[in-house]
């Protein structure tokens, strides 16, 4: 059973830098088994907190990116067909509840609401997993969790989770880390000086104050990475930040030229 | 030393504007205002000011504590230029707003010690502006380097050669006095200390006057050209001269402004006698907040047929496009796939394979394998509601629109887009004077299309009195509640918070509003709003909750904003 499960799990320490107490929560949480809903802007950390806490907490980790053509079956499994006639497979839910770890929902108001439903019976006391087609009830694992992510920013005001759905759940709320935070963790990620890493954060918080003003969402830690490691492969910083920052988040020409206004304003032209 | 990277305008703004004659530079100020707001902090108000007379000397910016006004004037200048320019102007201005102290004492100091003190603390303010963003430097560096002038010893030319010598390391030059000044100006450490500057600014005016250069302020202009002119750093109370108050400066723009809009406003009024006609009175309550309770038939709103006379100058014809042509790659499409039928277009892969699986465990299953598209017809009713009230026809952030003409344009664009998908679209307008009146006027009723006649009267709309919206919306709803469409949904554009002259506490209407929005919502029932007003963001929120609103900054974005807002109010 446990080959099954062997990979999934996270074999070296994910890089993850604390901004609060989130760890300890987690712990918390985890040692009560309570399904948790992280909230956050895209690229501020959410996916690597949990591959963190998978990793820390030694326990597989069953991710499944959310959408919204996304039936119950592939959450929970399906019969197909094989030499044999027909073989009951597990869906990726299913493998978690069954063998025990982390089943990870990314971006699950995407998820269509009755979709949706098939958590219900595993996100309270009852714990269990229905199976419909195949005629079975799987009894959670006692290492299995269930944790959802969602941006809450850029959501069309059409998706959104059922009440009844979302109180099963205790949340985390993420942002993007402190400006000297973030700048450490673009630094660490990649390998550029503080100096410059302070450079890309006073940008990108620049652009979050647009939120609402044409963009939909500011440049996020991981466009802030993805530029420094451009910029310490020895591209220069601006042709850097055009590519992983500017024309990434954006094509708007107002808002490319105040954010290139920004980028020219922190790196001087060679 | 050219930029690092090409600005790409004209690519830019060809595509993004739909008339040629649109303004390069007023089409440049929303990008340059997202810019000097990030860089600043908070909100820099731009404008273009022209120039009367080209005999004239050139002009520079002004900058004031809320307005930084830019020369629309030198037409030598291409777009790309005046870009560079504009944003050498605006890091100068936020430099000047961070580090300056506002309105020194002048009365006892020569026009030409004010000229060589200002030019010393614009250096200074730079520097420290550069400690901030190190990137600016460039921006600021080409403007000295293109401006300055060697060729005679005038004042003039002694101060530009010492601007460029105080930002470029690399600039040598042969005048002591340009020498002088660098060295009394990298002695000094703490660049924070002003009064230091100072004195040295009063020391090399000393040295300047003794040279017995000629100086004449009425043919000084401050160099290079994206400094301002520096109106802001003095207070010249002895000046009799009051246009250089940056208040008066303010007022001054502000007073043509509204003239020019007073005028137009009266030439409106002129053009289209309103001879009102009184349809219908309905009594609503309103929510008073203090007391909490509904006070009945507390307001009366009284729907006017619309009259106009003379034809509004718009052509049907010129719509704009861009909606229709968004339409394409929109979600807007009213088809969707139906999985799981008895016989389609294509095969249900998903559908086939549960089939001959439950064929193969001899279970009961219907061979629907099939899927088609299904388009849907008339489901929903989306009630337009314009705030027309006196407060509209001011003018949109820098731009030259009122807010009710983009009000009008949203409108327009998005029942063309509602009658061309095949739903049910009116838009209503309303304007109220105390409780006893809120004015309440049908301009395009639910079924009827939009003819020539109709956008020209919606065209021709005027603005008047106050915002009482809490009666607005009941009086919609009960205008929409006769649509037997699937969904009904109201989306009120506006340009701010509710009020009117016989209300005096300021959240009492918008209490009202809220709770005239929670009643709708409670009968399945969208209200949406779109804000034309950047700062209308806390109370929009209070009335309408979160994501239930939008504000509009960017007219080019509109139809884009539209399409979103119908994909909203069109769903369950």
């Amino acid at each position: 059973m446990s080959s099954i499960m062997q990979d999934y799990r996270i074999q070296t320490e994910p890089f993850y830098r604390p901004t609060h107490n989130e760890i300890v929560l987690y712990e918390q949480a985890y040692k009560h088994r309570i399904p948790l809903m992280i909230k956050g802007p895209t690229g501020c950390g959410k996916t690597r907190f949990i591959e963190y806490m998978a990793w820390k907490l030694n326990l597989p980790l069953v991710s499944l990116a959310c959408n919204e053509d996304m039936s119950s079956s592939d959450l929970v499994g399906r019969y197909l067909f094989d030499a044999q006639g027909v073989t009951w497979h597990d869906g990726p839910l299913t493998l978690a509840v069954r063998y025990g770890g982390i089943c990870y929902l990314d971006e699950v108001v995407e998820m269509r609401q009755d979709t949706t439903v098939v958590i219900h019976p595993l996100t309270d006391t009852r714990r269990i997993l229905p199976l419909d087609k195949k005629g079975e009830i799987v009894h959670a694992h006692p290492d299995f969790q269930l944790v959802v992510s969602y941006n809450p920013g850029y959501q069309s005001p059409t998706k959104d989770m059922k009440p009844s759905t979302r109180q099963r759940f205790a949340a985390f709320e993420f942002d993007y880390p402190d400006a000297a935070i973030e700048a450490e963790i673009i630094s660490h990620e990649s390998s550029i000086p503080i100096e410059i890493a302070n450079n890309l954060v006073e940008i990108a918080h620049k652009s979050r104050k647009l939120k609402h003003h044409g963009l939909e969402e500011g440049i996020s830690t991981r466009m802030l990475i993805y530029a420094g490691i451009l910029i310490s492969s020895g591209i220069d910083p601006h042709t850097s930040c055009d590519m992983s920052m500017v024309h990434a988040l954006t094509d708007d020409p107002d808002i490319i030229l105040a954010l290139q206004g920004f980028v020219d304003a922190y790196f001087k032209s060679n | 030393m050219s930029n690092h990277r090409p600005i790409k305008l004209n690519s830019y703004y060809k595509d993004f504007t739909s008339q040629t004659s649109v303004n390069i530079r007023e089409s440049l100020m929303r990008p340059l205002t997202l810019l000097s707001n990030g860089l600043l902090g908070f909100e820099l108000k731009l404008q273009l000011y022209g120039q009367d007379n080209s005999d004239e000397l050139p002009i520079r910016p002004i900058l004031s504590d809320t307005h930084l006004f830019l020369p629309d004037a030198d037409l030598y200048t291409s777009d790309s230029d005046v870009y560079l320019l504009y944003r050498a102007a605006i890091a100068h201005a936020v430099a000047h707003l961070r580090y300056s102290p506002r309105k020194s004492f002048s009365r006892t100091l020569k026009p030409m010690t004010i000229a060589v003190v200002s030019a010393i603390e614009d250096a200074r303010v730079e520097r420290l502006l550069i400690q901030d963003y190190p990137g600016v430097i460039d921006w600021f560096i080409e403007f000295h380097i293109k401006e300055i002038s060697c060729s005679q010893l005038s004042f003039s030319s002694l101060i530009s050669r010492m601007n460029l010598a105080l930002i470029d390391s690399q600039y040598q030059d042969n005048s002591y006095w340009v020498n002088k000044a660098k060295n009394m100006f990298e002695a000094q450490k703490d660049l924070s200390n002003y009064s230091a500057f100072r004195r040295l600014g009063s020391i090399l005016a000393n040295d300047m006057g003794q040279m017995r250069l000629p100086f004449d302020p009425h043919y000084y202009v401050v160099s290079p050209s994206y400094r301002d002119d520096n109106s802001f750093l003095w207070d010249y109370e002895d000046f009799d001269t009051s246009i250089l108050d940056k208040h008066e400066i303010h007022d001054k723009n502000l007073v043509i402004q509204s003239q020019q809009s007073q005028d137009l406003k009266t030439e409106i009024c002129n053009y289209n006698v309103m001879a009102e006609v009184e349809l219908e009175r309905k009594n609503y309550p309103e929510w008073d907040n203090r007391l909490l309770i509904n006070k009945n038939n507390w307001c009366t709103v009284i729907e006017k047929l619309f009259t106009w006379t003379g034809e509004s100058n718009f052509e049907a014809n010129s719509m704009d496009r861009s909606i229709l042509s968004l339409l394409s790659v929109s979600s807007s499409d009213r088809s969707h796939r139906l999985r799981r039928q008895w016989e389609g277009d294509e095969l249900d892969l998903n559908a086939a394979i549960e089939g001959m699986i439950n064929r193969q465990l001899g279970l009961d299953f219907e061979p629907r394998f099939f899927t088609r598209m299904k388009n849907e017809k008339h489901s929903s009713s989306i009630l337009v509601l314009l705030d027309m009230s006196e407060s509209t026809n001011e003018l949109v952030g820098n731009m030259s629109h009122s807010v009710l003409s983009v009000e009008k344009k949203a409108a327009l664009l998005l029942a063309q887009l509602v009658i061309h998908i095949g739903d049910r679209i009116a838009i209503h307008g309303f304007s109220s004077n105390t409780r006893a009146e809120i004015n309440y006027y049908r301009l395009l009723e639910f079924g009827e299309p939009l003819d020539p006649v109709v956008i020209n009267k919606i065209q021709s709309a005027t603005a008047r009195y106050s915002t009482r919206m809490g009666a607005a919306l009941r009086h919609a709803f009960t205008c929409l509640r006769q649509e037997s469409t699937q969904h009904r949904a109201i989306l009120l554009i506006s340009d701010g918070a509710p009020s009117d002259v016989d209300v005096f506490f300021n959240d009492y209407l918008i209490e009202d509003a809220r709770v005239a929005v929670e009643e709708v919502r409670k009968y399945n029932t969208k209200v949406y709003c779109m804000a034309i007003d950047s700062l209308a963001d806390s109370y929009i929120r209070t009335i309408f909750g979160y994501g239930n609103y939008r504000i509009v900054d960017n007219l080019q974005s509109l139809p884009k904003y539209l399409l979103d807002i119908y994909d909203y109010l069109k769903m369950k």
